[in-house]
C-alpha cells in the first residue's frame, strides 16, 4: 500500500490524504459538528481543484467525524449579503464539488444537515454510518437551502420527499434515508471509514479512462435530454474502444487474469 | 452489566420526557436507561411523544420500564417501547388501555403481527398475559439489569438495521466487520 500523504496538519479546516489512488478530504472541525465557514469551503475547494490535476487521485472520498456537516456557520450566513453571498466560497466551492470529473463519495455519519446534506449529495455516491441524520433545516431559520437542496433530492428521492425536506425542515435518519433512496448503502458507523476506503481503493483500482468517461456520462444526464445523454454516452463508449485500457481489459478477461491498466 | 444505571423520572409531559432522554443520552458509553414515574397519564403530543418513543425504541442502550400502579397509554406504550419491563406488585392495565394511540405500530415491532394482532383484537389481556409472551417481567428492575451485556447496544443496532432494510443490506451491515481491518 502507498502511503502519499499529501497533508495531514494540526489545524488545517479539511485534512487531506492520498492512498492507492484516494484523495480522503476530512472536515476537521468537531467542536462545531463541522459546520462550514469560509476556511472549510475554500479549502475543500482548493483541493477538489489539486485533485482534478493529479493523475494519482482516481477517487475523491469527502468525510467528517462523528458529524459529517451540521450545515453552515450560522454566523457566517448572517453576516452575508446578497451581493456577498453569490461571490463568496460556499458558491465557488460547491460548484467544484459538481464539476469534479472523478468520482466522489460521500462518507456520512452523525449530523448531515443543511449545506452539509448539499455537499453529499454533491457527491456520486453517499455511504451512511448508522448514526447519520439528514435535513434542509434552513427554512427554520427563515432561509432556503441554497446550494443544491431544493434541487438534489429529487433525483434520489422524488419530488415528496424533496418538498418536505426544503418546506418542513425536518430530520430523516439513515434508515429512512436509505428506504428513500436518499443514500446508497448503511453500515455500522466504526466501520463507515474501512468501508468507505475499501470500496474507494476497489473504483480506484478499475480502469482510470473507464471510470472518467462513466463520470462524463452520468454528469451528462443532468445537462442534457436524455436522447442527448444517450447519444453522448454512444460517442464516449466508442472513444473508449481505441484505448489500450480497453483492449487490456477485453484481453485479461479471455486470458482469465487480473487486468493491469495504464490509463491509455 | 452493560454500565452504571441511569434514571429517569416520567413526571413531565412527553416534550420534557424526549428532553430529559436526549439529555441522558449525551452521557458517554452504553449505560442501561431505567424509567419509571408517572405512567398513568395520557399521551397527548403526538409529535413530541413520537419523538420519547423512537428514541427509547431506537437508543443503542438497554431500556428498561420500572412499571409501578396504573400504566395507561403512556406506561403501555413505554412497556412495548422498552427493552424490557420489570412489573410491579401494584400495576395494573388502565381502562381503554387498547386504545394507546402508537399501540399497534409498536406491538407489531416488539412482538411481530401474530402478538399484535392478540394484543389489539383478541379476548382481553391482562399483564399477566405480557409476561407469558415474553413483553413483561415481574422480576425487580436491578435483576433485569444484569441481563444486559457490553455487546447488547451492538445487537440492539443490528436489530434496528434487520427491521429497517431489506434482507441482504441487513445482513451486509452486520458483516462489514469481517471485512474491515481498520475500523475508524
Amino acid at each position: 500500500m502507498s502511503d502519499d500523504i499529501l497533508s495531514r496538519r494540526a489545524g488545517a479546516p479539511v485534512l487531506s490524504a492520498v492512498v492507492d489512488g484516494v484523495l480522503t478530504l476530512t472536515i476537521e472541525r468537531p467542536e462545531a459538528r463541522n459546520a462550514l465557514n469560509p476556511e472549510i469551503l475554500s479549502a475543500l475547494s482548493g483541493a477538489m481543484a489539486a485533485a482534478a490535476l493529479d493523475p494519482s487521485v482516481r477517487v475523491i472520498v469527502l468525510a467528517g467525524g462523528a458529524d459529517f456537516s451540521a450545515g453552515a456557520d450560522i454566523d457566517v450566513i448572517a453576516g452575508h449579503n446578497p451581493a456577498s453571498y453569490l461571490a463568496s466560497p460556499t458558491r465557488r466551492a460547491f460548484d467544484a464539488i459538481r464539476a469534479c470529473e472523478k468520482p466522489m463519495i460521500a462518507a456520512v455519519s452523525g449530523y448531515c444537515l443543511g449545506g452539509g446534506c448539499e455537499l453529499a449529495l454533491a457527491c456520486d455516491i453517499i455511504i451512511a454510518a448508522d448514526t447519520a441524520v439528514f435535513g434542509q433545516p434552513e427554512i427554520n431559520l427563515g432561509i432556503i437551502p441554497g446550494a443544491g437542496g431544493t434541487q438534489l433530492w429529487r433525483e434520489r428521492t422524488g419530488s415528496g420527499l424533496q418538498a418536505l425536506a426544503a418546506f418542513e425542515g425536518g430530520l430523516i435518519d439513515a434508515f429512512a434515508a436509505r428506504r428513500s433512496g436518499l443514500v446508497d448503502a448503511v453500515v455500522r458507523a466504526e466501520y463507515l471509514g474501512a468501508h468507505v476506503r475499501r470500496r474507494a481503493r476497489a473504483m480506484a483500482e478499475k480502469a482510470p479512462l473507464a471510470t472518467a468517461t462513466i463520470k462524463a456520462a452520468l454528469r451528462a444526464r443532468g445537462r442534457m435530454s436524455l436522447d442527448a445523454a444517450l447519444a453522448h454516452e454512444v460517442a464516449l463508449m466508442a472513444g473508449l474502444l481505441a484505448t489500450e485500457d480497453a483492449k487490456e481489459g477485453t484481453r485479461a478477461f479471455l486470458e482469465k487474469r487480473p487486468p493491469r491498466y495504464g490509463g491509455r | 452489566m452493560a454500565g452504571e444505571l441511569l434514571r429517569i423520572v416520567m413526571d413531565g409531559d412527553d416534550a420534557a420526557f424526549a428532553a430529559a432522554l436526549r439529555k441522558a443520552f449525551r452521557t458517554p458509553g452504553a449505560s442501561p436507561v431505567l424509567i419509571g414515574g408517572d405512567l398513568g397519564a395520557l399521551l397527548h403530543d403526538a409529535s413530541s411523544a413520537a419523538a420519547w418513543l423512537t428514541l427509547v425504541v431506537e437508543a443503542p442502550r438497554p431500556m428498561i420500564a420500572d412499571c409501578a400502579g396504573v400504566l395507561g397509554q403512556r406506561g403501555l406504550a413505554l412497556l412495548l417501547a422498552a427493552d424490557v419491563a420489570s412489573l410491579r406488585p401494584d400495576s395494573a392495565l388502565a381502562e381503554g388501555w387498547r386504545d394507546t394511540p402508537g399501540l399497534a405500530a409498536l406491538a407489531v415491532r416488539r412482538g411481530g403481527r401474530k402478538l399484535a394482532r392478540a394484543l389489539l383484537l383478541d379476548a382481553p389481556a391482562t399483564l399477566d398475559d405480557l409476561v407469558v409472551v415474553g413483553l413483561a417481567s415481574r422480576e425487580l428492575p436491578e435483576v433485569l439489569v444484569e441481563r444486559f451485556d457490553a455487546g447488547f447496544g451492538s445487537r440492539k443496532r443490528a436489530l434496528r438495521a434487520a427491521l429497517e432494510l431489506p434482507f441482504a443490506e441487513a445482513l451486509a451491515f452486520d458483516l462489514t466487520g469481517l471485512d474491515e481491518d481498520d475500523a475508524a
